[in-house]
Order: C-alpha cells, then sequence, then structure tokens
C-alpha cells in the first residue's frame, strides 16, 4: 500500500461559482494548485514556443527530411473498386536501372476490395525512376462485382465485400468496432447497447419523435500527406514518420519486425495534421520499413494529394433511424436508434455513446451496424462516432422542443445531468443572444436568419502508459522530455508552462524535447487525453527537481527545505522572500551537471471510471455546447454561418490562447462537415470522382463565421494539473448546431448532410433534388 | 508531367510558327490551367511555347473601347484604374477570378484560348460583344466560342489582345463553385453598342452560351423583374457532383436578375 | 543564362535569384518552382499540399507578387525576383506578419503556415491598413486544415496596425 495524505482542491466550475473536495492522494503527488488566477502560467495566453520555427519555415515535417542516399518509393495500386489479381510480375521493374527494392503486397489470386489497396511498391534512386518501375510491373486485374454504395450494399443481392471468414474481426477493446457480431451480407451487426425497457418507455410517452439522418464520408485532408522515412540499419532502425503516436508506432514496428524495443527510434519533429488518421504504422509505414531493409537505404515514402483522399482513412458516412418517447414536461421515457454506417472496407462506422450518455433516459436502445462497401477504409477523425451521433439526437431533441412547446435549453436543462453544459448552456446564450430566436421561418425577406443550439460530449481520456522526465543543468538551464509528438496543438508550449510554474521560470526557459521516443512515452496524440496524460507527471517531476535543487539551496539559505519557494527565477524563504538565490545559482550548487527525475502518470485521484491497457477514462466526460447564427439565401440556397459561440470544458485550462485556436478549428472542421465535404464515389466505375483538393472541398476563410470561444475553468481535484481535452468536444456539436439554425432560418428540416446550396433549394421545394 | 522542350521566344511571329509547325506544341500563359493538366499527364506537349516575353500585356482604354494584352493578368485587369473606370463590371469580374495568387499569373488571353466551360471571362466577351485579336485576324466573340474547350482559333492562332466596346451598363454576377471557385453558374449582363445581350457561363454542356430570351425581354424592359419572369430550362445544362441542371437553371435566373439589378 | 529561349528537354542549366542570392540549377523545364525550391535547393519551407493550385501551402512571390509555386515552371521564374517564407525576415528581425503570427497563434499544425505568412505579408506591402475582409480576400484560396483562419485574419490586422 503507497503512503497516502489528505488534500482539499478547489472543485467546482469557477465562473459558477467555486467549492472544495477533500482527496486521499499518494504521498509523493504535488499539493493542489489553486485557480488559475492564482497561478503565474497555467492557464494563461502563453504564445506557442516553436511558433518563430513555424513561422520562418525552419520547422521540419516528415516530407521535408533528406538523408544521404535516401530513395524513394511509391504504391502500386488496384485500379478497380473489386477484383482479383491475375498476374503480377516485378522482374522487369527489379531490373530497371535506378531501381533497389521492389515489393510485392499481394499474390495472384488475391482478392483485392478497393479501388487504391496497395499491390506492390517499388524504391528508387528518384520518384522519376520510382514511377518508370512502377509502370514496368506487369499487373493483371480481372473485374469482379463491386458495390460503393452503402444502400445498395445493404440490399440482399448486392455483391458481397466480404465473406464471413475473411470480414474484418473487431477488436477487443470495442474499438473501433466490438468483435463477434454476425456478419450477413454486407451487413455486420448489430452492436447492441440497451437499459431498461425502451418498448414499455414508448408505451410510457406521451409524445414520440421519429427521425432518420444521414452523414456523409469525410476525409481527414491533412495538408502534410502520410508520409515516412525509414532507415534500416545494422545496429537498428530510425523511422521519421508523421504520426500522432510516436511511441506506439515504435512498438508496432518493434513487433513486426521482430525487433528489440532498444533498437526501434520514431522522430517526428512538424506534424502536419492527423487528425484520427495517422494514428498507426499503416500498410505504407510497413512497406517503407521493409523496402529500407532490402535495399539497405533510407526510404522516403509520401503519399500524394490523391492516394491521400483514397487510402489514408476517412470518416465514416451513417444513416441513423432515431424514436425518441417523452413525457409532456420533457422527462425522456425512451430512446432508440438503429445504425448503419460504410467505413469501406473496414470496420467502425458507428454512431459512438453520445446518445448512450447525454441525457437521462432510463430505457434506451441502440443498434448499430458496420455495412461493408468497396472503398477505402475509414478511421478515427476528431470525435469518431460521437460527431455523426450528434448530428441526428441533436436534432431529434430540437424536433422534440419544438412539439413539446418548449425551449430547447428549457428541455436540456430537464434531461441533461451535466453541471458543466448547464454553465454552458447559459453564457452561451447569453454571449449568442438566444432570446432573438425567432421562430421557424419566421424572418421575411430573401435571406433568412436562424439560430440554433447543440452539445457536444466526449469521454475524459487519460494514456495511463505515460512519462515525463525533467532536467535541471548546473548552468540553471532547464529540459522537459517526452516522445509526446506536436500534433499541433502546441503540447510542447503547455509542457513549459507546467514546469515553469513548479519552477519559478518563465515558459522560454524551458526547452522542451519531444516527438522521440528517444525519450519517456509520451502517449499518442489522439482521443483529446495529450494534455490530461501528460501534464500531471510532468508537474509531478519538475516538484521533484525542484525538492532535490531546494535541498542545495536550503543549505545555503539557512533554511529548511520545506520553507522555500521557486518564484519570479528565484529560490527564496517563503516568510522572507528577500533571502533568495537566483534560480541559476541554486544550480551551481548541484553537485553533479545534471539532476533528472521522471515520473509516470498517476491514476485520477478518486480513481477512473474505466481501464483499458494503457489507457482509462475519468469519471466526468467532457461537455460544450455551441450556438450558430446562420443565414439562408432561399434564391440561391447557399447556407451562410455567420456566427459561431462555443463554450466548452476541458477540466483545468493550461493555456487558453492554444484552446482558442483549437475550439476555433473544431468549429471549421464542423462548418465544413456540415455545409462542404462529401466523397462522391461514382457508382458506375467504383472510383472516387473528387479525390483531390480542387473538387473536394474544405472551408476556407470565406466560410468562416465569427467564432466566439468560452473555456470555463472546471475543477475536480482530479489529478496534479486537473487539465482535461478539447479537441473532439469542439467539433462534435457544430454540424448539429447549424442544423438546428438552418431548420430555425427556414422551418424546413434537412435531415442529411453536406447542406448544400441545392440540398437547400430542394428542401425548399423550389427545385427536385439532384 | 512529361518533359518537354521549353522555348521563351521574344517575337510573336517566332512564336506562332514554331505552334504552327509542330503540332503537338503547346503555348504557356498563365499555365493555372495548363500546368495542372500537364500534371495529369493530361497532355503530352512536344514543345512549350511561353508566351511571356512578347509583350502582350497591358490596357489601352480609348472612348469607345477597353483593350486587354492577351498576357495581361486577371490581378492587373481588377486593379487597372482605366478598366474600372471604363467597365467597372469587367473589373470585378477579374477581381473575383480564382484567389490572389491565381490572379497573380492567370491572364485573359489563356482564359479564352482555353475556354473553360466555366470560365469567367467568355461570359464577359460574348455579352458585350468583344473582339478578339490574334496574329491573323479579328474575330468576333459570337464566331469565337464554339463548345466547351473548342474556339476558333486555328494551329498556330495566338491571341494578342481582346477588345471590348465600352458598353452603357454591365455587370456579372457568379455563384462560384465552392471547390474550385470556378463560375458554378455566372451570367453576364450588358446594354452597349452591341446590344442588349446576356451571357452564361458555367452552366451549359456546350460552354458559355447567350440567353435570348433574358436578351429580348430585357432589350424591351431593362429591369430584374423582366429577367425574373425568363424561366431557363434545364435541357442542355450541366449535372455533375456540384449541382444538377435543374439547380444551375434556377441558378441561371437568380444570377441574372441580380446582375441586371447591379447593373442599373 | 538567366532566361533561356530555348532549354531542354532534359536537364538544362538555369538561374534562378532566390531570396537576394544567385542560384546555379541543373533542371528538367517540368520542373515546378515548388519542386526546385524544395528538392533541388533544399528551401523546404515551402510546402506542396494539393500540388494543383487549390490550396496555395506552396505560396511565394515573384517580383513581390504571391504567385503558387507548384503552378509555375521553374524556368518561367527564371529572371524573375523569388522570395520564399526563408528569405522574408531580416536576419533575426522577423517580419511583422511573422511576429503578429506567433502572438496570436496564427497557426496550428504549421503545414499551411509559411504560404499564408506570404500572403499576408504581401498584402501589407501593397496595402498596408488593410480591412478584414481585404486580408480574408488575400487568403481565400489558402487551405488550413486546423482552421486557424480567425487567427490568421487577427494577426495580420494588429501587424498592419503596428506598421508606420
Amino acid at each position: 500500500m503507497t503512503a497516502t495524505r489528505t488534500e482539499i482542491f478547489s472543485a467546482g466550475i469557477v465562473e459558477a461559482g467555486l467549492g472544495t473536495v477533500t482527496r486521499e492522494i499518494p504521498a509523493g503527488e504535488p499539493p493542489p494548485w489553486p485557480p488559475n488566477a492564482e497561478l503565474t502560467w497555467i492557464g494563461k495566453d502563453v504564445p506557442r514556443l516553436n511558433g518563430r520555427d513555424k513561422v520562418t519555415g525552419a520547422t521540419r515535417y516528415t516530407v521535408d527530411v533528406r538523408l544521404p542516399g535516401m530513395l524513394h518509393a511509391r504504391f502500386l495500386r488496384c485500379p478497380l473498386p473489386s477484383a482479383e489479381l491475375r498476374k503480377l510480375d516485378t522482374a522487369a521493374a527489379t531490373a530497371l536501372d535506378g531501381a533497389r527494392a521492389v515489393i510485392a503486397l499481394a499474390r495472384p489470386g488475391d482478392r483485392l476490395r478497393y479501388a487504391g489497396q496497395p499491390v506492390a511498391a517499388v524504391a528508387a534512386l528518384s520518384p522519376g525512376v520510382a514511377a518508370e518501375a512502377l509502370a514496368a510491373i506487369d499487373a493483371e486485374f480481372r473485374p469482379l462485382p463491386f458495390v460503393v454504395d452503402m444502400d445498395e450494399a445493404r440490399a440482399p443481392d448486392a455483391p458481397l465485400v466480404y465473406d464471413e471468414a475473411s470480414a474484418p474481426k473487431g477488436n477487443p477493446s470495442g474499438f473501433p468496432a466490438a468483435p463477434g457480431l454476425p456478419v450477413v451480407g454486407n451487413v455486420r451487426g448489430p452492436a447492441v447497447v440497451r437499459r431498461g425497457d425502451p418498448a414499455q418507455g414508448f408505451a410510457a410517452a406521451d409524445i414520440v419523435v421519429e427521425g432518420e439522418y444521414r452523414t456523409q464520408v469525410q476525409t481527414h485532408s491533412c495538408l502534410e500527406p502520410h508520409a515516412i522515412v525509414a532507415d534500416w540499419r545494422a545496429d537498428g532502425l530510425t523511422v521519421y514518420m508523421s504520426t500522432q503516436f510516436t511511441s506506439g508506432v515504435r512498438q508496432e514496428l518493434a513487433a513486426l519486425f521482430g525487433l528489440p524495443l532498444n533498437r526501434v527510434r520514431v522522430v517526428v519533429d512538424g506534424m502536419g495534421g492527423g487528425f484520427g488518421s495517422k494514428s498507426q504504422l499503416g500498410v505504407y509505414g510497413r512497406t517503407a520499413v521493409e523496402l529500407s531493409r532490402l535495399a539497405g537505404l533510407p526510404v522516403r515514402l509520401a503519399l500524394d494529394r490523391h492516394e491521400e483522399q483514397i487510402d489514408a482513412g476517412n470518416r465514416p458516412g451513417t444513416f441513423q433511424r432515431m424514436r425518441l418517447g417523452a413525457k409532456r414536461d420533457g422527462t425522456l421515457t425512451a430512446l432508440a436508434i438503429e445504425s448503419h454506417g460504410t467505413a469501406g472496407v473496414a470496420l467502425g462506422a458507428g454512431i459512438g455513446f453520445f446518445a448512450e450518455r447525454i441525457y437521462t433516459c432510463p430505457n434506451f436502445e441502440t443498434l448499430q451496424h458496420d455495412v461493408f462497401v468497396n472503398a477505402g477504409p475509414g478511421c478515427a477523425m476528431r470525435g469518431p462516432g460521437n460527431t455523426p451521433g450528434a448530428y441526428g439526437l441533436e436534432q431529434a431533441i430540437d424536433t422534440l422542443s419544438e412539439r413539446l412547446g418548449l425551449d430547447p435549453l428549457a428541455l436540456r436543462d430537464r434531461i441533461d445531468p451535466s453541471k458543466a453544459r448547464r454553465e454552458e448552456r447559459r453564457i452561451g446564450a447569453e454571449r449568442i443572444g438566444w432570446s432573438r430566436r425567432h421562430k421557424p421561418g419566421a424572418d421575411p425577406g430573401a435571406v433568412k436568419r436562424g439560430m440554433g443550439v447543440a452539445q457536444s460530449l466526449w469521454m475524459s481520456n487519460v494514456q495511463t502508459n505515460v512519462a515525463c522526465e525533467v532536467r535541471v543543468l548546473r548552468d540553471g538551464s532547464v529540459e522537459a522530455l517526452s516522445s509526446v509528438q506536436d500534433i499541433g496543438t502546441g503540447i510542447g508550449t503547455v509542457m513549459a508552462q507546467v514546469v515553469a510554474e513548479v519552477l519559478g521560470l518563465r515558459p522560454g526557459d524551458i526547452t522542451v524535447r519531444i516527438g522521440d521516443t528517444e525519450f519517456p512515452p509520451g502517449g499518442p496524440s489522439y482521443g483529446s487525453r495529450t494534455t490530461a496524460s501528460i501534464t500531471p507527471p510532468l508537474r509531478t517531476a519538475a516538484t521533484r527537481v525542484l525538492a532535490e535543487l531546494g535541498r542545495e539551496a536550503a543549505r545555503m539559505l539557512n533554511a529548511a527545505p520545506e520553507e522555500l519557494e521557486a518564484r519570479e527565477g528565484r529560490i527564496r524563504v517563503k516568510s522572507d522572500p528577500g533571502r533568495s538565490l537566483a534560480f541559476r545559482d541554486a544550480a551551481a550548487l548541484l553537485r553533479t551537471d545534471r539532476i533528472s527525475a521522471v515520473e509516470s502518470r498517476a491514476d485520477d485521484y478518486p480513481g477512473f471510471r474505466r481501464r483499458m491497457p494503457d489507457a482509462a477514462m475519468a469519471h466526468e466526460d467532457l461537455g460544450g455546447v455551441q450556438f450558430a447564427e446562420v443565414a439562408v439565401d432561399t434564391e440561391t440556397g447557399a447556407i451562410r454561418v455567420e456566427r459561431v459561440v462555443a463554450v466548452h470544458d476541458c477540466g483545468r485550462p493550461i493555456n487558453r490562447l492554444l484552446l482558442e485556436s483549437q475550439v476555433q478549428g473544431g468549429v471549421l472542421m464542423g462548418v465544413s462537415y456540415a455545409l462542404l465535404e462529401r466523397r462522391v464515389m461514382d457508382r458506375r466505375t467504383g472510383l472516387m470522382v473528387n479525390a483531390d483538393l480542387e473538387h473536394y472541398k474544405l472551408a476556407g476563410v470565406h466560410d468562416t463565421p465569427e467564432i466566439e470561444v468560452v473555456i470555463l475553468e472546471n475543477l475536480q481535484g482530479n489529478s496534479a494539473t486537473d487539465a482535461y481535452g478539447i479537441a473532439e468536444p469542439a467539433n462534435i456539436a457544430t454540424a448539429p448546431a447549424i442544423a438546428n439554425a438552418v431548420y430555425n432560418a427556414i422551418g424546413v428540416r434537412l435531415t442529411s448532410l453536406p447542406m448544400t446550396p441545392d440540398v437547400v433549394l430542394a428542401a425548399l421545394g423550389k427545385t427536385g433534388r439532384s | 508531367m512529361y518533359d518537354f522542350e521549353y522555348l521563351k521566344p521574344k517575337a510573336l511571329a517566332e512564336a506562332a510558327s514554331i505552334l504552327a509547325g509542330d503540332g503537338d506544341a503547346k503555348a504557356l500563359a498563365g499555365g493555372m490551367t495548363f500546368i495542372p493538366v500537364l500534371k495529369q499527364r493530361l497532355n503530352k506537349p512536344s514543345k512549350v511555347v511561353d508566351l511571356a516575353a512578347l509583350g502582350l500585356s497591358g490596357i489601352k482604354v480609348s472612348g469607345e473601347t477597353v483593350e486587354i494584352g492577351a498576357m495581361t493578368t486577371h490581378a492587373t485587369v481588377a486593379a487597372s484604374a482605366d478598366v474600372k473606370r471604363a467597365i467597372p463590371a469587367l473589373a470585378k469580374l477579374a477581381g473575383n477570378i480564382g484567389d490572389e495568387a491565381v490572379r497573380h499569373r492567370g491572364t485573359i488571353g489563356g482564359s479564352l484560348a482555353n475556354n473553360d466551360p466555366s470560365a469567367c471571362y467568355p461570359a464577359a466577351v460574348l455579352a458585350m460583344g468583344a473582339t478578339i485579336v490574334t496574329n491573323k485576324r479579328r474575330i468576333e466573340a459570337d464566331n469565337y466560342f464554339q463548345g466547351m474547350f473548342a474556339t476558333a482559333l486555328e494551329q498556330g492562332e495566338v491571341i494578342t489582345s481582346v477588345v471590348f466596346p465600352v458598353p452603357a451598363k454591365a455587370a456579372y454576377m457568379k455563384f462560384a463553385n465552392p471547390a474550385s471557385r470556378y463560375a458554378m453558374v455566372g451570367v453576364f449582363v450588358a446594354k452597349g453598342p452591341k446590344g442588349t445581350r446576356v451571357a452564361v457561363t458555367g452552366a451549359g454542356q456546350n460552354g458559355v452560351f447567350r440567353h435570348k430570351a433574358m436578351e429580348e425581354a430585357l432589350a424591351k424592359n431593362w429591369s430584374a423583374d423582366a429577367v425574373a419572369g425568363v424561366k431557363t430550362p434545364a435541357d442542355g445544362l450541366n449535372s455533375d457532383i456540384h449541382a444538377s441542371a435543374e439547380y444551375r437553371a434556377h441558378l441561371v435566373g437568380v444570377m441574372a436578375k441580380r446582375a441586371v439589378a447591379a447593373a442599373g | 543564362m538567366t532566361r533561356p529561349e530555348m532549354a531542354g528537354p532534359g536537364k538544362t542549366a538555369i538561374t534562378l535569384a532566390v531570396n537576394g542570392t544567385s542560384r546555379q540549377l541543373e533542371l528538367e523545364p517540368r520542373t515546378t518552382l515548388a519542386e526546385a525550391l524544395r528538392n533541388t535547393l533544399g528551401l523546404t519551407g515551402t510546402k506542396i499540399a494539393c500540388n494543383r493550385g487549390a490550396c496555395s501551402a506552396c505560396t511565394v512571390w515573384l517580383n513581390g507578387q504571391p504567385v503558387l509555386s507548384c503552378m509555375t515552371l521553374a524556368i518561367d521564374a527564371a529572371g524573375q525576383e523569388i522570395t520564399t517564407i526563408e528569405g522574408l525576415a531580416h536576419g533575426e528581425a522577423l517580419h511583422p506578419v511573422q511576429d503578429a503570427f506567433i502572438e496570436h497563434d496564427a497557426m496550428q499544425c504549421g503545414f499551411c503556415t509559411p504560404g499564408m505568412v506570404m500572403s499576408c505579408a504581401a498584402l501589407l506591402e501593397r496595402n498596408p491598413h488593410p480591412d478584414a475582409e481585404a486580408v480574408r480576400d488575400a487568403i481565400a484560396g489558402h487551405y488550413c486544415r486546423c482552421g486557424t483562419y480567425p487567427h490568421v485574419v487577427a494577426a495580420t490586422l494588429a501587424a498592419a496596425e503596428r506598421k508606420p
């Protein structure tokens, strides 16, 4: 049993009034932090420390890495949506002058299941020679029947993408899909979650609302493509990779190639976007390493934009059928959802746990199905499951509120148990001017304005397999180390703030070294978990090195170590701040050139709601409420999102400037999802029509609303920093908030994404469906 | 892209003779549509003849006409005080093509030689009844556009300038394709020396076309209401992943109405 | 030979004036300016994202004007002054737009940032006091998947205010 002590923590939502909570915490944990207002760096707008490199072009992304002798690799991909590989002869490619390695990724007789599936790969002296080598591969494909449309794939006579034996099996963790579910035709599932008795719940309802909602396939469209430079050498493998998880990729590589972990190193400096799609090694990663191993030279493999769109992941599309039963006062009696979604040839096209957790409802059921089609594999994307799930449920709740004659906020006040969201609704309503909201379609004139609200929910993930190191050197310089990667959130700056707060220095005084598996395991940049995972052990490690430094300083200051504090660059006696030493003078007293502390992530003080291998889930979910104001041109059908107010919580906010950036990004991705983006598959050819950025549209600056971001300080006394994440909650509520605002503007409900101008006009009865 | 021989002649006659002598030689103006075509290997030119050194850029305004050199960039046209004064609708059209960086490279001659069915300039040229001047002849707008990506230009014929008669009234309204920023539907209305004319780009399966029914309505009564009553049949209009023919037909009416209102 | 009248097919010697320095290169005529900068000159600050002129990540200046380097042949840029993100600052002193980008956090993953900076800095060079709409027009062709547009606009306006 580890020693513990009792501490009293500030707890509650600072904006709504603070209380306290008493926790029994491990003895080695640092003392509670006060609210941010009493801290120096935590919760402040600290500009990101690697900003200078980013604005001068000095940041080195994986696509910028050039190693001596580096080869260039490319894939040969299946040109058809469904085919049998009849022949694969790589002899001519291998013999080509300048080709250094060729590997087959499929064998004659193999079934290929989507256009773009890798079949072979080459590494050559230049990209041009690699292209020639690809052309020299003699591959024959026998076309097979295919289906790329989810509705068509559900038909009993649809061409089968898999048989039961070959279909993907799911994962014991349940993510992206549970194992052991039946496969009938192209449909796998259902995955069932049930509580209470839905039939009884509907029988007890005064009112039942039904709805059908459809969401499109969205591609991640990271601006930096998936890229890797693999350098296989006799003494070990070094991989430079645009990855969201350096230490995870290292584990995959070690297992796959039979290497000890200490011979595998994964490095990333700049990381040009991931959004879930760069979480794993992937076929491209494996292939580059294998080519490097064969050629004995470094190999660069970077996808081009076309490959990026067809075979680098996507957010699955969904079709949701929803029934909601309620009493006249709004109390929910039953909620039942059946969903079908498609992640192409992969699994994980569900609607998440949004409906399961967000509202109080005793009788609940979801039946979620995956539908296989002949299209590139989907994968996690910013709020996977919950983003399409919220699009459906939050519109159904909006419909229910109208049928009940209740304000959508009042209804949620009744059925939503989250204290954070209650406060977020209150603040957001005030900021957007909710009292100005009119009845649906009541705005006169050709351009109709409307206002809508929707809510967010995401789990408070924590990676427990995480450690951080803090070093103080004898000249007073400080380093913070972790293998964690900066996906764009500025985690290195957050780390510097935490260490600076503890050591009484400025964030710029801290040298942060991240993105390299030579440092302690930093965990993944996905699941909105990075800050929650690494800042507590970082604070603990910094506290420990400070204690060691304090022992030296205490002797010099004739004080007991516990009488000292580190403030404003000095180690000083709390009761007599005039008795002090400059931090660097204290460091000069060290007996060795460097002291260091490594700490791993302790459990949240009140324990976890759920534990998984290497990870866990905190008790309280993350909230968030977003309000949107739109203008709909009823002559052209164009929707303009004019304003979004996004009110969010993430435990203790560490850096409001960076948080604001992330929330704006989540909102923008939601605007893009709501209005613009759509992967278009040609039913006749089975190919993606808009596999580029000329026809696959992302939100640009002219699509950008005015975005007001409010971040609550929601203290829970859960860890040394009490911080959680925000990336995914910021994305989940946007599309339904816009959809509800569009309904409020035009009085007609749009139930499919994206809400393009032609869809709007058709809904208004001005033109037919396109 | 495939490799090619690159030539940057300094004399128009030299450029024309290279292009005339080799059917696989291609002219390069601003490159904003040509370079992507090359990258996709949709074209394998033997020679690429860069027209940048021929001295073909510049703007001349007389009382009745605005003449724009073929290699004049969209940014130059958009920023020209002369064009803004004489034909403000044309300056505005140029200023809304693509984006800032595209406008610094893309040229009026390149746009017209390519005749993309959703390009903006063809609508202006056709609605104002402009004249395309080449190294060989002067081509009236009504004879120049021959269907999508097809023009009256012959092999070795190089556009040198475009002459716009200054209209009394003119305006262009475009509903841009959200992704490419090309016109999903663009309508240019003009009342001037060449009559009352309405040209539609982005919508037609055969590229830019004149909307005769609207022209008649406007000739009788120049008002937004006059075109609002004119139906545009969806037959012959484009249907693609961005919009149906029916939606485009509807947009033609809306854009025409707004263009007339803007023209005053 | 700075302005070749004929070149290629195959490698040809050309001279590019990049960030105030004359650079000799051997390039095939089909090489884009973006490829020449990144692969031949090692100036990897200029990014290629869509490679089709749809995202503006590759924006550099030609004679002070923002252009898309992935849509421009390197050989066509010979004889013109090329400025890349690496050449924007004056020694240690950043361009005011760069300073403002840092202060306003006008970046996330940073991959679109060099192009964005080049467009915003070009705007201030020709219009020292733009309004928000002018900034939006200047970056209308840029894609930022992280969604930094609001901070980019705020940063550019702040940089303009700081300019004399």
